[in-house]
């Protein structure tokens, strides 16, 4: 079931064009990342399907109903901040219990001291107090429901500022960066909470992010926006294996993906000025660029793809593994492998290294910088 | 070999250098001593000699040119709160310290909160309402007495216009305090206001923004779930500060009432100045000053103890 439709939304600050028409499509549970470097749109995006900011053009329907006209209150929805906005003079259960207070009881019925006077106040708060403790007991911060924010941790902010989110059940639950403030040991095991709490209450999730390690791990899918358009979406494995351009190819997966410009026609495959005769499995296919992650890079003796004699630049020690860079022939092109350790050992004895492409691996590009579905290029041929 | 015979000379060598360090550590602090020795004389000339002076006067019944100087004890302020008429004058502080602080930090966040949402037009209106502070109010004071002169003034010509009898403000007792209460908020509201406007400039928009998808959907809820509690700090500084200001009201009657009718308008500060400088009673011009600092502490205390702890978070 779908659960939020984002419809070719636009949005420009002045002359610049923020969203160049974005449209997404995401069903009810699912959990997705807008992933994309700092100015890229996508907090812009997430803030518009809030209802805190107003696209110039297309439109936005949550559980299928257009909110375009209705303010962030009416659109069910909860957001985390960045900055978590922890009312700071309210005690953690305060905190949580706002969202609940601010629709379950009337102005009037607000005041303090009312719910002493009047028997429905009185339930009502009641019932927040019941909930409140219900959200805090599955985020595991009942203990902390009499303190400050003030006087909380990092992580613990975090957990509190998804507990108000999450206390009113909204049909979406979106997420702006909220674990940048945290440090890296603290990032992975929220990582991990975050996960949790998604897999227990199953709220549809938007999240959004610069860090593709949060992405990677955290979504159902990734909507990869660069640029004030959205690039591609889909599973995280879709997104490294199959990315949708150069771009997207190089924003995800660290180190960079190699990109070299090559030709390959129904002549054969032209690289770095070598002509490599006979490169099995890629006959057919017709591409501008290779692209190549550096895992897939081997010095194997055997197997399919085009070898490289390359100039060894610079070693890198990882612990499990190892990354060297190497120089090709004169044309300067440099690439990085991901290696294990034994390999790494040996190439520290020499300065050269023969390396082989593997052509199952390898992407290939045309010259607009998108991908070509190589078996599609295969069953043509 | 040599290594070993070094040692001996090296300890030495350390010794000297622990001895000079100690005779360091003293020469630091004389030179501390140095550095804040005429800050500390200039704060004792300046601050709390003549502190000090205003309590041993209010002891003693000097009059200015008299040589003869009695201690009397506590008998000028027996002589303050027996006499009906400076009892009046501190009543009279009081009630202009509760109703201009009142009015004037209510005022004061309304045109804040008010200036803040306006989409253009705001650096005229935080210009207009600033003008009463940096203009000097005994210059003001013209203005004020044509608004308010009881035949030709602008407030009762307009009363009289639509058909009600105007007052002497400035001479009728009934209406004198009111008066000048107005005056002071008027006076003070500017000043509030730019605290005021700092303080919300001070609330990270995020406050805001979750406020309103937490359901506080109108400008009312979201300035009682967000403003009103972010702005405790300065809203406590505002009530301090203009508590102390006006708890040191002296232009506007010396200058428009001079106490009259009466005594009806006489403040602390006034009388001071009336017993002090008029009839040159030092002592008795002490002994008032000295209930004046006082008060003036006392309440400044009890405002903070009482709502430090509300605000702070």
């Amino acid at each position: 079931m779908q659960s939020l439709r984002v419809d070719n939304v636009r949005k420009n600050f002045g002359t610049t064009k923020v969203l160049r028409g974005i449209s997404l499509d995401i069903s009810k549970t699912e959990f997705v990342a807008l992933l994309g470097p700092s100015g890229c749109g996508k907090t812009t995006l997430l803030r518009i399907i809030a209802g805190l900011e107003r696209q110039d053009a297309g439109s936005v329907d949550i559980a299928g109903r257009c909110v375009d006209d209705l303010g962030p209150a009416e659109r069910d929805i909860a957001l985390v901040f960045q900055s978590y906005a922890l009312y700071p003079h309210l005690t953690v259960a305060q905190n949580i219990a706002v969202p609940l207070v601010m629709r379950r009881l009337s102005a009037v019925q607000r005041l303090p001291g009312l719910s002493r006077l009047s028997g429905y106040a009185r339930t009502q708060r009641r019932d927040i107090a019941r909930d409140v403790a219900q959200i805090a007991e599955s985020m595991e911060i009942g203990h902390l429901l009499d303190r400050k924010p003030g006087q909380l941790s990092g992580g613990q902010k975090q957990r509190v500022a998804v507990a108000r989110a999450l206390v009113r059940k909204p049909s979406i639950l979106l997420m702006d960066e909220p674990l940048s403030n945290l440090d890296a040991k603290l990032r992975v095991q929220m990582r991990q909470e975050i996960v949790g709490m998604h897999r227990r209450h199953g709220a549809t999730t938007v999240y959004v992010t610069h860090d593709q390690t949060e992405a990677m791990t955290m979504a159902d899918r990734i909507a990869v926006i660069l640029n004030g358009e959205l690039q591609q979406i889909g599973t995280p494995a879709e997104i490294y294996k199959q990315p949708a351009s150069i771009d997207v190819a190089e924003f995800v997966g660290s180190p960079k993906i190699n990109i070299l410009p090559c030709t390959l026609n129904t002549h054969g495959l032209t690289l770095l000025g070598t002509a490599h005769a006979g490169t099995a499995g890629l006959a057919g296919a017709s591409a501008a660029f290779i692209g190549i992650r550096p895992e897939h890079v081997t010095v194997d003796v055997e197997g399919e793809g085009p070898t490289v004699r390359c100039k060894i630049a610079s070693l890198e020690y990882l612990g499990s593994e190892a990354l060297i860079q190497a120089r090709v022939g004169d044309s300067g092109e440099e690439i990085c492998l991901r290696t294990d350790i034994d390999v790494f050992e040996r190439a520290k004895q020499s300065d050269t290294l023969k390396v082989r492409f593997s052509a199952r691996n390898m992407l290939l590009f045309g010259q607009d910088r998108r991908r070509i579905d190589w078996s599609a290029a295969q069953g043509t041929a | 070999m040599p290594l070993g015979e070094e040692y001996p000379e090296t300890r030495e060598g350390n010794d000297v250098r622990l001895t000079g360090m100690l005779s360091f550590e003293k020469r630091r602090e004389r030179v501390a001593w140095l550095f804040a020795g005429p800050a500390t004389l200039l704060l004792i000339a300046t601050l709390i000699l003549p502190s000090l002076t205003i309590f041993i006067f209010a002891l003693t019944d000097w009059q200015f040119g008299q040589s003869a100087v009695r201690f009397v004890g506590l008998a000028n302020f027996v002589e303050y709160f027996s006499d009906p008429q400076s009892r009046q004058t501190l009543i009279n502080t009081l009630v202009y310290v509760a109703v201009t602080v009142t009015g004037s930090v209510v005022l004061s966040l309304s045109v804040a909160v008010l200036i803040e949402s306006l989409p253009f037009g705001r650096t005229f209106f935080r210009a207009v309402y600033f003008l009463p502070v940096v203009s000097t109010f005994v210059a003001m004071a013209t203005v004020w007495e044509l608004i308010l002169h009881p035949t030709m003034g602008l407030l009762n010509i307009s009363l009289r216009f639509v058909g009600l009898a105007g007052y002497d403000w400035l001479h009728d007792r009934s209406t004198v305090m009111p008066t000048l209460c107005l005056i002071g908020i008027w006076e003070m509201l500017g000043f509030n206001m730019v605290l005021f406007l700092a303080g919300l400039k001070a609330i990270p928009r995020d406050y805001y923004e979750a406020a309103e998808i937490d359901g506080a959907s109108s400008a009312w809820s979201r300035f009682w779930t967000v403003t009103w509690p972010l702005l405790g700090p300065t809203t406590l500084f505002v009530v301090v500060i203009s508590a102390i200001r006006a708890f040191r009201v002296f232009e506007s009657v010396a200058v428009l009432t001079r106490g009259d009718p009466g005594g009806a308008s006489d403040v602390l500060l006034y009388s001071i100045y009336k017993e002090g400088f008029g009839f040159l009673r030092i002592g008795y011009a002490s002994a008032i000053t000295v209930i004046f600092l006082l008060t003036l502490l006392v309440l400044t205390l009890v405002q903070v103890r009482f709502a430090d702890k509300k605000v702070h978070y």
